[in-house]
């Protein structure tokens, strides 16, 4: 049996069904959450969570996306999720799918927040009016469940078992992306519309069954604070302040946490290196070994770990609390600057927790254009967190310029982004429905926190530990003092010596390792300037460089690698001449 | 013509018509933003950035252009409003 799960973006689709079967689909508070179909077994059951669409027959992949789901129809079912607290929208969409004669059910998601709202809803009228079953839930609360889980539990024999023949025509023609006969690009001369008669009737089936509107009522104090942020000018003060202190506090967290980490982990990494120097024959890979190993075990728990946790936590909560759509329209200027639209500002912070999902994230993006620019930045400028944990340790350790290496990265970030789309002109367009702030489920968002710091185990550190350990051996074999020649060179163009040099060159292979040989030399705050900033705006690791060809082919990779190194030359040689 | 650009923050209005020669309107349709549908307009944005529209219970920002789409008549029910103008 076959269940599909259809309704407008952020109303609750993934949440519910994870609710549903304990799967772990992404959930967050922002309209465009799920992009592609996933789909979740239980028993016999099959549920598929759908990417949030405003009507069927609309415009956008997604919504064509969906369209071709239904169209291969036998057996399946329709959960239409509505969000109880805006129903006349909702109900479009609603009534689209009704249309389409396959058993469905109506689930009003949010039923708290509507509640909260002073909204009440007749559903018995509702369920008379569409002929279907109307169930109220809240996933917050866990209230009506049982109700669905009937509905979900019974066998199939209301409504016809497949789309009506006349439906599966319309929807077959506007499946595939909306173009007209004389273009061979989505154009906008023969658009997908919805019918103006649904418009028409969704409204009047509003007025008929919401009972109360939410007429005097108290505004609650997260409203309060909801529409203080919704001001331009408070707003994106506050807003600004909270990135700010956000990240202030990241840095001071990890220089904090790094000391006694490492102090509580030493006798641990000393029961290492003796362990090992007495199993291993002696010679020069008992030293090479005992040393790396013990190493490259801590420190990716004295500067790496606290930095994915810390900024695990702040994404999730700017995610969970609506917090984060909210930059992209206080932000809309600057991101209009360099080419795309606000919700760019989306795969862009979570770029700061790892970059691998804010490439998929991208598919939030209109077109592919934008989605090119932003996975470029991506990979050229945005640290992530593990690169922000051991570039915080090393500007602790050189007294590096912070500032100069932010204001930096800012730098490049706005003259790659404002040059790539000079490259790339198109008509973009900014609309995106802001959802209301909540206060997050803690536990949903702390379990996101723990899979967002899942790498750390089966990533960072046995890379860290296998990088170390080459790194090590070609200290101790003197390879390195080999780039003494070089050292004219480097310090020449960059300011930098021939080893700092050859840290910058190890971010081909992993991007956060590299500035981990510069702990190991001597460097002043300037030469450390330079060098964290050239490897910090650079190249992206490897799990990123095959999301990219997965999701934007061979060819983008290629550019972006290109354009990756290309800046940080540029950068390294105009640090070197601007700073004293 | 009056579109949602000419409104002040805070003024209440109803759609009249949408725009079609505005490239992108068809998603304001999407979103709900329908010919007779009463929108309020929470903020607007300064160096041409977006306009928050309330409608329902929804926020949706619209960049300055789209903007343009979103023919409205505004309303004069608010008695707060009227003093005001007075
Ligand atoms: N208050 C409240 N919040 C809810 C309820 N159900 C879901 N949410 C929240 O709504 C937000 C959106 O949930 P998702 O499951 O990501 O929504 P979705 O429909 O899958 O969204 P898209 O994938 O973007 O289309 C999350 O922050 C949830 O915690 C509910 O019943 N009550
Ligand atoms: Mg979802």
């Amino acid at each position: 049996m076959r269940s599909i799960f259809v309704g407008n973006p952020n109303v609750g689709k993934s949440a519910l069904i994870n609710k549903l079967t304990g799967s772990k689909l992404l959930v967050a508070n922002y309209p465009g959450t799920s992009h592609k179909i996933a789909y979740v077994n239980k028993g016999e059951q099959c549920f598929y969570d759908t990417p949030g669409i405003y009507a069927l027959h609309g415009q956008g992949g997604n919504a064509a996306v969906v369209r071709d789901l239904l169209l291969d129809s036998a057996g399946l079912r329709v959960v239409n999720v509505v969000d109880a607290a805006n129903l006349e929208r909702n109900l479009v969409l609603t009534l689209e799918i009704l249309a389409l004669g396959l058993p469905t059910v109506v689930v009003l998601n949010q039923m708290d927040l509507a509640a909260s709202l002073n909204i009440q809803i007749d559903m018995e009228a509702l369920s008379q009016e569409l002929e279907c079953p109307v169930i109220g839930i809240s996933v917050a609360d866990g209230s009506g469940f049982k109700r669905l889980l009937d509905w979900l539990d019974k066998p199939v024999e209301t409504g016809r078992s497949s789309v009506d023949p006349r439906q599966i025509e319309k929807l077959s023609r506007t499946s595939g992306s909306p173009k007209c006969q004389h273009c061979t690009e989505a154009c906008q001369h023969n658009v997908i519309t919805i019918d103006r008669a649904t418009i028409e009737r969704a409204r009047t089936l509003a007025a008929q069954v919401i009972k109360t509107e939410p007429a005097a009522r108290h505004q609650t104090w997260l409203e309060k604070v909801q529409d203080g942020l919704d001001q331009p000018v408070i707003g994106t003060a506050a807003l600004l302040a909270l990135a700010y202190g956000l990240f202030t506090m990241m840095v001071t967290l990890v220089n904090l946490l790094e000391g006694p980490i490492s102090e509580a982990l030493q006798p641990l990494s000393d029961i290492l290196t003796v362990l090992i120097q007495g199993l291993l024959p002696p010679g020069a890979f008992n030293e090479v070994l005992s040393l790396a190993i013990p190493e490259g075990l801590v420190i990716p728990f004295t500067i790496i770990m606290p930095a994915m946790i810390i900024v695990g936590v702040f994404i999730s909560i700017l995610e969970d609390t609506g917090l984060l759509p909210r930059y992209s329209v206080a932000l809309e200027r600057v991101t209009s600057f360099i080419g795309v639209s606000g919700q760019a500002i989306i795969p862009l912070t979570l770029g700061f927790g790892c970059r691998t999902p804010a490439i998929m994230a991208t598919s939030l993006l209109p077109n592919a254009a934008e989605r090119f620019i932003i996975a470029t930045l991506l990979s050229i400028v945005v640290p992530c967190a593990a690169s922000l944990g051991v570039m915080a340790a090393v500007i602790a350790k050189f007294n590096a310029y912070i500032y100069v290496v932010a204001a930096t990265m800012l730098v490049v970030l706005l003259l790659l982004g404002f040059g790539l789309s000079r490259l790339m002109p198109r008509d973009e367009s900014f609309v995106y429905e802001l959802p209301p702030l909540r206060i997050p489920a803690w536990r949903t968002t702390w379990q996101k926190v723990v899979s967002r710091t899942g790498g750390f185990f089966t990533e960072v550190l046995p890379l860290l530990l296998l990088m170390n350990i080459v790194l090590r051996a070609l200290m101790e074999t003197g390879v390195l003092e080999s780039f003494q020649a070089m050292e004219g060179f480097t310090q020449f163009f960059f300011g930098i010596p021939a080893e700092a040099m050859v840290a910058v060159l190890i971010t081909i292979f992993q991007r956060y390792l590299a500035p981990l040989v510069l702990l190991n030399l001597a460097l002043s705050p300037r030469e450390a300037t330079i060098a964290i900033t050239m490897i910090a705006l650079s190249l992206p690791c490897l799990p990123v460089m095959t999301m990219i060809v997965k999701e934007m082919g061979a060819k983008q990779l290629l550019s972006i690698l290109a354009l990756g190194i290309i800046s940080s030359i540029i950068v390294g040689v105009s640090l070197n001449v601007i700073l004293p | 013509m009056k579109t949602i650009k000419n409104l002040k923050t805070g003024d209440k209005a109803r759609i009249t018509s949408i725009d079609t020669e505005v490239a992108g309107s068809q998603q304001l349709v999407e979103m709900g933003l329908t010919p007779g549908s009463e929108i309020q307009l929470l903020a607007k944005y300064p160096l041409r950035g977006p306009l928050l529209v309330k409608l329902g219970n929804n926020r949706i920002a619209v960049d300055y252009k789209l903007a343009q789409a979103l023919v409205v008549n505004e309303m004069n029910d608010s008695p707060a409003r009227d003093v005001l103008d007075s």
